[in-house]
């Protein structure tokens, strides 16, 4: 039956070997590892984390890539596989793109003032080596007894006097 | 795989002679493959618009406000561990189909039956994270987060809250009349204390409430009634919030609160801060009235206050120091007062969202294994396609994972 020759046909070529699949195993847990040790690394906390950010995130997408491509045996598939999978990574790039500069770069052309309001917390260097302490606090209303923590709507309705 | 026949044709027209339409797929693949994908990518939007969600809050924080792993008890290498334990499912799952394939039943079995332990393993150690977290008092949600953003007067009505409840309301003494500012725990004289604006009479009751030996509030409690025992000495505890409220209350000073807070719940970049303003209260101090100094000096004169600054020292000048501050609440772990962190109640929504549903994702995945280690379900080759729409589905629940990861733990 030419239907048999086919399916013996398509699973000598459809699928890889346990040499292939054991390799890229190692090789998703050799970035796993370089992708850990960029993240603990000190760079992280300095000036320079957007590049190990950056990199971590061109190593995840190097191990999904290996996932996709080799686990779930996309290389043997044929063309319909960029319809399905393109156009939805294109879409989740593009919320990324449209949400950042709403939320994302909000405080990054914030006034001076305009920090001492935002949700931040209580103080940051610039407030203490600044004048007294006094200066930078909201005064409260009437103390309610909601003990919420989010009292940033209090921060912002409160108009303080000093500057 | 095989050709479907012409009776798909349904123009019979015998005036044109049989037409033999041969029905083309559109896909040269089964039907369930095709319905898989599919709905991985919708599964890809889904976990797209909540990372998306979580990048997007994360970095819109104000600059260094979140959160660092060691304040919210996350340990990058308990993630790393995960990553690898799914990494290695997701291997095994695939020569479980390459067995399959080749009729080896007994050995796909055993693989598939490697990777539901590995999954097992991951949701074990996802729930050994998420007891370190739901320990320290940190849930996605009121009522059990004790997670404050601020240290204001809010954060500390919620300490004095919870430490009026411990002590079972203690400093009410029955001996004490009716009526009167002294009977009153420090929990009502909150609304009081919170306003700044009613600076004296607030501060007169707080004072009395809170003060036991002092001469101002003898007579406060003498005059205001006729009994004869003493309000109860302040417990440490108690001592602790005193002088952040006089701070604030008196001083506008919100830096007490804020040492307060690391007290209890130690941040990492806090320490310099505090340890300034413990040595500027020695040093320089504010000028204040005796009851003032009084409540100033009891203050300093805390272990707690005193085991800070000293661990501070030894951690500036000896590099290894082994036995870290912790803390009220480290200590005194079923105290669990509330807890002061930076855009904690964030970290905490998005870190519990996104590992959650994760979580869940994995749980549907064991479910389907468990289906396949049924002792009717012979793992050969008619059962292949089954086995490789679940390891595609198990693979997407490793990609989102191998995004996870960096984004949660290194970030």
């Amino acid at each position: 039956m030419t239907e048999h020759d086919d399916h013996a046909h398509d699973a000598e070529h459809g699928h890889g070997s346990m040499k292939l699949y054991l390799s890229v195993f190692g090789a998703l847990v050799v970035c796993t590892g370089i992708s850990f040790a960029v993240g603990s690394s000190p760079m992280m906390e300095g000036e320079l984390a957007w590049m190990g950010q950056a990199f971590m995130i061109a190593i995840s997408c190097v191990k999904s890539l290996l996932v996709m491509l080799v686990f779930m045996h996309l290389v043997w598939e044929a063309n319909w596989k960029y319809v399905l999978t393109i156009p939805a990574s294109l879409m989740s790039v593009f919320l990324l793109c449209m949400l950042m500069p709403d939320v994302m770069l909000r405080t990054r052309r914030y006034a001076e003032e305009r920090w001492r309001y935002a949700a931040e917390e209580e103080y940051p260097a610039a407030i203490l080596s600044s004048e007294s302490a006094g200066n930078a606090v909201e005064k409260t209303d009437a103390a309610d007894s909601d003990t919420d923590g989010e009292s940033d709507h209090a921060t912002d309705s409160e108009t303080n006097t000093g500057d | 795989m095989s050709a479907h026949d012409a009776h798909h044709d349904a123009h019979h027209d015998d005036h044109h002679g049989h037409i033999q339409l041969e029905y083309q797929p559109a896909l040269p693949i089964n039907n369930g493959k095709v319905i898989l994908w599919l709905f991985l990518s919708t599964e890809i939007m889904f976990f797209a618009g909540l990372i998306g969600t979580y990048i997007v809050l994360r970095f819109g924080v104000p600059t260094g406000s979140w959160p660092a792993p060691h304040d919210v008890h996350l340990k990058e290498v308990i993630g790393g561990l995960n990553t690898t334990v799914l990494l290695f499912s997701s291997a095994t799952i695939v020569f479980a189909l390459e067995f399959a394939r080749q009729d080896k039943a007994a050995q796909a079995k055993k693989f598939m039956f490697i990777t539901l332990v590995l999954g097992l393993a991951f949701l074990g150690i996802k729930m050994y994270e998420y007891n370190s977290k739901f320990n320290h008092g940190i849930f996605p949600n009121k009522p059990h987060s004790l997670i404050y953003e601020k240290p204001d007067l809010y954060y500390l009505q919620a300490v004095k809250l919870r430490l009026a409840d411990l002590d079972g309301g203690g400093t009410t003494e029955p001996a004490v009349a009716e009526g009167g500012s002294p009977a009153t725990p420090p929990a009502t004289t909150e609304g009081d204390a919170g306003a700044v604006d009613s600076a004296d009479n607030a501060s007169t009751a707080a004072d009395a409430a809170e003060d036991n030996a002092s001469a101002p509030t003898r007579e406060a409690a003498a005059t205001a009634s006729a009994g004869t025992s003493e309000p109860p000495p302040l417990t440490d505890d108690q001592k602790l919030c005193q002088w952040p409220e006089y701070a604030a209350v008196h001083l506008q000073d919100k830096r007490g609160i804020s040492a307060l807070a690391q007290l209890i719940y130690p941040l990492e970049d806090n320490w310099g801060n505090v340890v300034q303003y413990v040595q500027d209260l020695n040093n320089k101090p504010p000028e204040l009235n005796a009851d003032g100094q009084r409540i100033l000096n009891e203050w300093l004169e805390l272990e707690v206050v005193e085991r800070m600054e000293r661990y501070w020292v030894t951690r500036n000048t000896d590099a290894d120091v082994e036995q870290e501050f912790g803390g009220i609440n480290e200590d005194d772990h079923a105290k669990m007062l509330p807890i002061m962190i930076p855009s904690g109640n964030m970290w905490a929504s998005t870190y519990f969202l996104l590992t959650g549903f994760h979580a869940l994702h994995v749980l549907v995945g064991l479910i389907v294994f468990a289906i396949l280690m049924l002792p009717h379900m012979t793992l050969d080759s008619s059962r292949a396609d089954m086995i490789e729409n679940t390891g595609l589905y198990w693979h997407f629940v490793d990609l989102v994972w191998i995004f996870l990861f960096p984004l949660l733990y290194l970030f």
